[in-house]
């Protein structure tokens, strides 16, 4: 038992950033991020064990937090939400530009549809291959290959993100 | 990868940026232990849920009989008439309390005229009618001249107010037998006998009076032939709206010898009831022979539902020899066939047999019934039980409605 809690402090130590940013991208919201991954690491702790046996501990909490997302866009509020924190806090470096991209950004993921959304993100910011896309979402691979090419069809028609990733490229 | 997909990657990269704050395992382990306090609690309440249905269901399985366990059902009006058996006060007619059994009311008639059998009827569960008998003659050698149909209203309290005639309620040269009323108060029906008649010689009347305007019309039973049976009607009931009467008519000999016929009952309907006219015109519903073939089987009540789809039928079975078995049936006014057993209970060898009744909902039927001698269960009939209604024992009960 030492061990797993021992395995499991480890896991959230070092994977819990990059939990939180994809997180993020599918929720365009930190606390709303922060909130995912505690209830999708909660969800996994109580299994721990069985999952370091029979699954990949990442592939496994990131499903849990694609379906806890998906549930949560099914049932919660989606209105004004209660902040303890003023979103636009001064930030370092060229806040207009970051701001303008973060806004793009969330702006072009939130005119996708959940899935296609989820696999943007798990298979262009996770870099996760088909196989694992398709193990998390609970799909078929060609599903994966065909949500995939219609998202990027849907988000080079969005301008704004368009031009951003034209100056990416230069 | 693509170049697209390189291009987008850099973008979300850069749009993320780093989270404010950092999840840590005590935070997890805190959320999970919060998860399984919920679960607890849940589970506690979902255990609670499924023994409540568990008992619920056990319950209604178990079959009728008479319950001791059953509480009021909410639903149940507040308050009962009851009429008893005896003479002098021990004969009173009384309003009891549903809950308690406790007397709020005495219901008694104008001086000099006396309250009638049977013929007690409730409508909006705190209206009643009821009518008395006018007399004349000494004490014991009376004289019946005519009848009175009143009106009076219980209180929130269960005392008896706003006691009036009813308009077209003076029956002069007729004895009134029961009472049954609408719902909604328009109207009523009484069973006629033209005044010092000699029971049983002649079937009764039924009078429909408008309790508005006072009209009333007049459903004759057959005139006697000597030799032949007749149908005797009973058990009076109208639907809610008044628009159809019901009746329970028994074989009787009136006149001469008659050959007797076996399963003979039937109940029947008048429509419109305002309408008036020979008896021997109403449309039958149900027929004893549907309900048991038996020669043993019997009908002693009937009571149509507030819309008048069906009609609910207390059924004897008492053959000579075995337990006798009492049960309460729902049938379908249109198929005449019966749809559900309300109440069912052996009685053991005999039975004792009160009186059955419905509130004006028909929602809650009173029956007392039960095993000849000693206590006889005075109760109301709820989801397939017997309700007790308190003075549990009914023996001295003649009548009671609410």
């Amino acid at each position: 038992m030492d061990a797993e809690v021992e395995h499991f402090a480890q896991f959230v130590a070092a994977r819990e950033r990059a939990l939180q940013r994809t997180a993020w991208l599918l929720t365009g919201d930190w606390a709303l991020a922060e909130d995912l991954v505690q209830t999708a690491l909660a969800r996994s702790w109580p299994r721990w064990e069985r999952i370091r046996r029979r699954d990949d501990p990442e592939i496994y909490v990131r499903r849990v937090m694609v379906n806890t997302w998906s549930t949560w866009r099914r049932r919660r509020w989606r209105g004004e939400r209660a902040s303890e924190t003023v979103p636009d806090s001064p930030a370092p470096g060229d806040v207009a530009a970051d701001l303008a991209t973060r806004m793009a950004v969330r702006s072009a993921l939130g005119s996708l549809t959940h899935r296609q959304r989820a696999v943007v993100v798990l298979r262009v910011f996770d870099d996760l291959p088909e196989a694992q896309v398709a193990q998390v979402l609970n799909c078929a691979v060609g599903t994966v290959k065909s949500t995939m090419a219609r998202s990027l069809a849907k988000l080079r028609e969005d301008p704004r993100l368009a031009g951003l990733m034209e100056q990416e490229a230069r | 990868m693509s170049d697209t997909s390189r291009q987008l990657r850099d973008l979300l990269d850069a749009a993320v940026g780093d989270p404010p704050h950092t999840v840590t395992v005590q935070a997890v382990r805190r959320r999970v232990a919060r998860r399984r306090i919920i679960e607890s609690v849940a589970a506690v309440l979902v255990a609670v849920l499924v023994a409540g249905v568990g008992v619920a269901v056990a319950t209604q399985a178990h079959g009728s009989g008479v319950a001791n366990g059953p509480r009021p059902a909410a639903g149940a009006p507040r308050y009962y008439v009851q009429q008893q058996f005896g003479t002098g006060p021990a004969a009173s007619t009384v309003v009891r309390a549903t809950a308690t059994g406790k007397v709020t009311a005495t219901v008694r008639c104008q001086p000099g005229t006396s309250l009638v059998q049977r013929a007690i009827a409730a409508a909006t569960r705190r209206t009643f009618f009821l009518a008395c008998q006018t007399h004349t003659g000494p004490r014991g050698k009376q004289v019946i001249t005519g009848s009175r149909i009143y009106r009076f209203h219980l209180t929130a309290a269960g005392r008896i107010a706003g006691y009036s005639l009813v308009p077209g309620g003076s029956l002069g040269g007729l004895s009134a037998g029961e009472v049954t009323a609408a719902a909604n108060g328009s109207e009523i029906a009484v069973g006629t006998l033209p005044a010092g008649h000699v029971s049983p010689s002649e079937s009764a009347d039924i009078m429909v009076i408008n309790t508005r305007t006072g009209a009333r019309a007049v459903w004759h039973s057959s005139p006697a032939v000597p030799g032949k049976m007749a149908l005797a009607a009973g058990d009076l009931s109208l639907t809610a709206d008044g628009r159809e009467l019901v009746y329970l008519g028994t074989p009787r000999c009136i006149a001469g010898h008659c050959q007797p016929t076996g399963n003979g009952q039937e109940v029947r309907a008048l429509r419109p009831a305002a309408a008036g006219g020979q008896l021997s015109s109403s449309r039958l519903l149900v027929r004893q022979a549907t309900l048991g073939r038996l020669a043993s089987t019997y009908l002693d009540g009937a009571v149509v539902s507030a819309d008048g789809s069906s009609v609910d039928v207390l059924k004897m079975l008492s053959p000579g020899q075995g337990p006798t078995t009492v049960s309460v049936i729902k049938v379908s006014a249109a198929t005449g066939r019966p749809v559900r057993v309300l109440y069912r209970v052996t009685t053991g060898n005999g039975f004792s047999f009160q009186t059955f009744s419905s509130d004006p909902s028909r929602g809650y039927l009173i029956l007392v019934a039960g095993p000849p001698g000693g206590t006889i269960p005075n109760g109301y009939i709820y989801h397939r039980h017997l309700v007790p209604l308190a003075p549990a024992d009914g023996s001295n009960v003649s009548y009671e409605t609410w």
